[in-house]
């Protein structure tokens, strides 16, 4: 998209995305909220330290040239504006991968692996598992769990106190591609029947037409989301990553779809292959080679209130 | 109040839906339509129904369609009885077609014939030979704007093709200005598809004649202009002689030669001064100087005997000169001043000598005939479009012909935009916060130095949302816009549809 031009009166360049068009043609075209964004905007950029005064702060956010509008839903409003009664805050709360725990760890790729299948499970688990590898199939525990810790990152501010009520996050929304992996709780095991428990994925809210399924989960989801009650102030040393005072905690897991557990088909369309030679392959925990093909693909986390969003990396991973 | 990302829209306050018009200029030039691509942008079928014509030549990617050109007749029409007519069936199903889908039926079910002022109970006049000029969807878009239509038409040359008859006469040499006049506040609805204007024809000011038309008043009414279906029908009477049902004049195309004589010593003009004239019929008119009498001895055919009073003054004189030559049939003769201007009746053949006789110290001048032309016709063959192309004339080939008698073709268009404006009203401490990675620095917020600071926020952009937060529409501005506690804001969101 090109940059509007910003030579005159300010203009509003409006289009309709294509989950709205897709919903027009559906007859269930409705709007009934609003939100403004800033994605374009480096607030880094604010410097109250110019030396022509307080107008002259934002004189370089204020140039900032806007791009045109996306059409694609999954693109815009990355980062929202938010309303807080209070006006004096001076720290707003962060959500932040938490792993701490090896169970809570990403792989040493940077990503956490979901294996789709038993074979890839086994193979990857063999003589104690790798860590940050989520079980794709038999989601029961142990198992890696994705965690995210909601709260201020200062140390400004100590743990013990309280984070204002207002800015505790209550509801996430919680984004996937619908064709690679749904979302199941980490809490999964004896909870359900049957030796090998069935995976009962969380019911995505909508499904975009780019195959996105929006999922909503908050503090009456217990399996999801929870109080973080702790005070510890030794965060370092704790399985807290957050230095200040805290909100909630939000665990999820990852089932593989269908179409990954049973076939390569999206492997071959979406993915690569891992090669002797290539970084990204995989080394099970008994030194077995394991070659694999895999899916690279985002976890999009994101605050209800406080529109804060974490984007957390995935692989989808199959043994060859 | 927990903090929040969303705001609810009032439907009662913050939605508001509006309808507007957005016009554009159409204007197409008669070289596009013929001439500038050598046919390469016009595109014939093998049914030989109709004729498209693009924008650029058709086999490119590039082209766009632009119009169909097509005619027909009515069953009705006398044309269509007759025998020998090339595509006959086709013409008639043409017409019936388009008769049928813009007219409709009338209450038993009967094909509505084009009536040329749309009164369909009064009866009147209908358009039973009819050319059909169908615009794309591209043009027109949702409809013809009233009273824009403006087509100049060259009505002279003879032949489809041909740009100059067989006597030099160019197409262009005579045009209508065939116009939908006032129908922004003149049209019908009483049609199957839509509203409708009437076509008027005027003669162009670009003609040589400037009595191309029997009734060049602007009322002389030519066709129909379906505004929704944007299909324009072009009656044939366009072509037509007005002793052949048409609208053009019978036969004003003649230009007539002229001549000029001049008294320069009316004392020296006599009786033996004669002034000869040889008539567009080879006839010889002689009038001879006279001390009293201005008279014309025959009024038709040869005149040997006619007079002209010399006397008074030269002015005098000639106005007796012009007196006694307009007493002939075949002459008409007017004085201005000391100058007789004598015209012929007819055209080329009335571009011959005057002879004066003047034997004594030289008392008139003349000049002889010029300017006689039989040239300026409708159609070489009289009745070439009107009758040879819907009868001998292919659907196509008489398709080319009237595309190139297009000079210039324009209208304006219409789109209706149905808009819904989205009020997003901002209050002064709402959004002041921002869920931007950078807003931060470790969870302290960059544009605050103490808390007591007030918040400062940029927009670039606005989402409008459904009630599931699926976000259907992005808004956005082109500059970003400080958002602060001092002030609220509107921004007015506008989809058009």
């Amino acid at each position: 998209m090109a940059f509007l031009d910003n030579s005159g009166d300010i203009i509003l360049d409006a289009v309709l995305t294509d989950t709205g068009r897709y919903k027009l043609a559906r007859g269930e075209f409705n709007i009934s909220q609003f939100a403004l964004g800033d994605d374009e905007i480096d607030y880094s950029l604010y410097n109250k330290t110019h030396a022509s005064g307080s107008t002259y702060y934002d004189l370089e956010i204020l140039q900032t040239p806007v791009l045109e509008a996306f059409t694609n839903n999954a693109s815009s409003l990355k980062s929202k504006l938010m309303t807080v009664a209070n006006t004096d805050l001076l720290y707003l709360p962060v959500i932040k991968l938490n792993e701490k725990k090896l169970t809570t760890k990403r792989h040493t790729s940077g990503a956490f692996l979901v294996a789709v299948n038993n074979d890839t499970e086994n193979a990857l688990n063999d003589n104690g598992g790798l860590t940050g590898v989520i079980k794709g199939e038999n989601a029961q525990s142990p198992n890696t769990t994705i965690r995210l810790d909601q709260g201020l990152d200062t140390s400004d501010i100590s743990p013990a106190m309280a984070l204002d009520s207002n800015l505790i996050e209550t509801q996430y929304i919680i984004e996937l591609d619908n064709r690679l992996g749904k979302i199941v709780s980490p809490l999964l095991s004896t909870s359900f029947e049957g030796a090998s428990p069935s995976i009962i994925p969380l019911e995505p809210n909508f499904i975009d037409d780019d195959n996105i399924a929006s999922y909503a989960v908050d503090t009456g989801n217990t399996d999801y989301v929870s109080e973080n009650n702790s005070t510890d102030t030794t965060a370092e040393d704790g399985d807290q990553t957050l230095a200040g005072p805290r909100g909630t905690i939000l665990q999820l897991n990852i089932a593989a779809s269908l179409d990954l557990n049973t076939g390569t088909y999206l492997f071959s369309r979406l993915g690569s292959t891992d090669t002797g030679s290539d970084s990204f392959q995989v080394t099970s925990a008994g030194s077995e080679t394991v070659n694999t093909s895999y899916i690279d693909t985002t976890l999009k986390i994101t605050g209800v209130q406080t529109g804060y969003r974490v984007d957390v990396p995935i692989r989808f991973i199959r043994k060859q | 109040m927990s903090a929040t990302t969303f705001k609810d829209l009032d439907p009662s306050n913050d939605i508001v839906n509006t309808k507007t018009l957005l016009h554009e200029a159409i204007p197409l030039t008669g070289s596009i339509v013929s001439g500038t691509y050598a046919e390469n942008n016009i595109k014939n079928y093998a049914h030989g129904m109709f004729q498209s014509v693009y924008d650029y030549p058709y086999l490119s990617s590039s082209a766009n369609h632009i119009f169909d050109v097509t005619l027909g007749y009515s069953s009705t029409s006398p044309l269509s009885s007759s025998i020998n007519r090339t595509q006959n069936a086709k013409k008639i199903n043409i017409y019936n077609q388009m008769a049928q889908t813009l007219m409709g039926f009338d209450v038993t079910g009967n094909v509505q014939n084009f009536d040329e002022d749309g009164d369909l109970i009064g009866q009147g006049t209908k358009i039973t030979e009819a050319y059909f000029v169908n615009f794309s969807r591209l043009l027109t878009k949702d409809e013809i704007k009233k009273g824009t239509f403006s087509l100049t038409l060259g009505v002279g040359g003879s032949g489809s093709y041909n740009w100059r008859d067989s006597q030099g006469n160019s197409i262009f040499d005579n045009q209508l200005t065939i116009a939908d006049t006032n129908a922004q506040n003149d049209y019908r609805v009483n049609a199957s598809a839509g509203e409708y204007g009437i076509l008027y024809a005027s003669a162009s000011t670009d003609s040589l004649s400037s009595t191309v038309l029997t009734t060049n008043d602007g009322t002389q009414k030519c066709g129909l202009i379906f505004y929704q279906a944007g299909v324009v029908v072009l009656s044939g009477s366009v072509f037509h002689k007005t002793n052949q049902g048409g609208i053009l004049h019978n036969t004003e195309y003649t230009q007539h030669a002229t001549a000029t004589i001049t008294t320069t010593d009316y004392n020296e003009v006599g009786t033996n001064n004669t002034i000869s004239i040889v008539t567009t019929a080879g006839d010889t008119v002689t009038i001879t100087g006279h001390a009293s009498a201005t008279a014309m001895s025959d009024t038709t055919g040869e005149s040997l005997l006619g007079t002209f009073a010399a006397v008074t003054s030269n002015n005098a004189t000639a106005t007796n000169i012009a007196t006694a030559l307009s007493l002939h049939d075949d002459l008409t003769a007017t004085a201005a001043s000391a100058v007789v201007t004598v015209t012929q009746s007819a055209g080329s053949a009335g571009n011959t000598s005057i002879t004066l006789v003047d034997p004594d110290t030289t008392g008139m001048t003349k000049t002889d005939f010029t300017g006689g032309s039989d040239g300026i016709t409708v159609h070489a063959s009289g009745n070439y479009i009107a009758h040879d192309a819907f009868t001998s004339g292919s659907i196509s080939g008489s398709a080319d012909g009237l595309r190139a008698r297009i000079k210039n073709l324009s209208f304006n268009n219409t789109t209706e935009l149905n808009s819904a404006i989205y009020f997003c009203r901002i209050g002064h401490n709402e959004f002041n916060y921002s869920s931007n990675p950078t807003y931060l620095n470790g969870s302290k917020i960059r544009t605050k130095t103490t808390s007591t600071d007030n918040p400062v926020s940029y927009i670039t952009t606005v989402g409008l949302y459904s009630s599931q937060r699926e976000l259907m529409a992005v808004a956005k501005l082109s500059e970003p816009l400080k958002n602060d506690s001092t002030q609220d804001m509107t921004l007015r969101v506008r989809l058009d549809y």
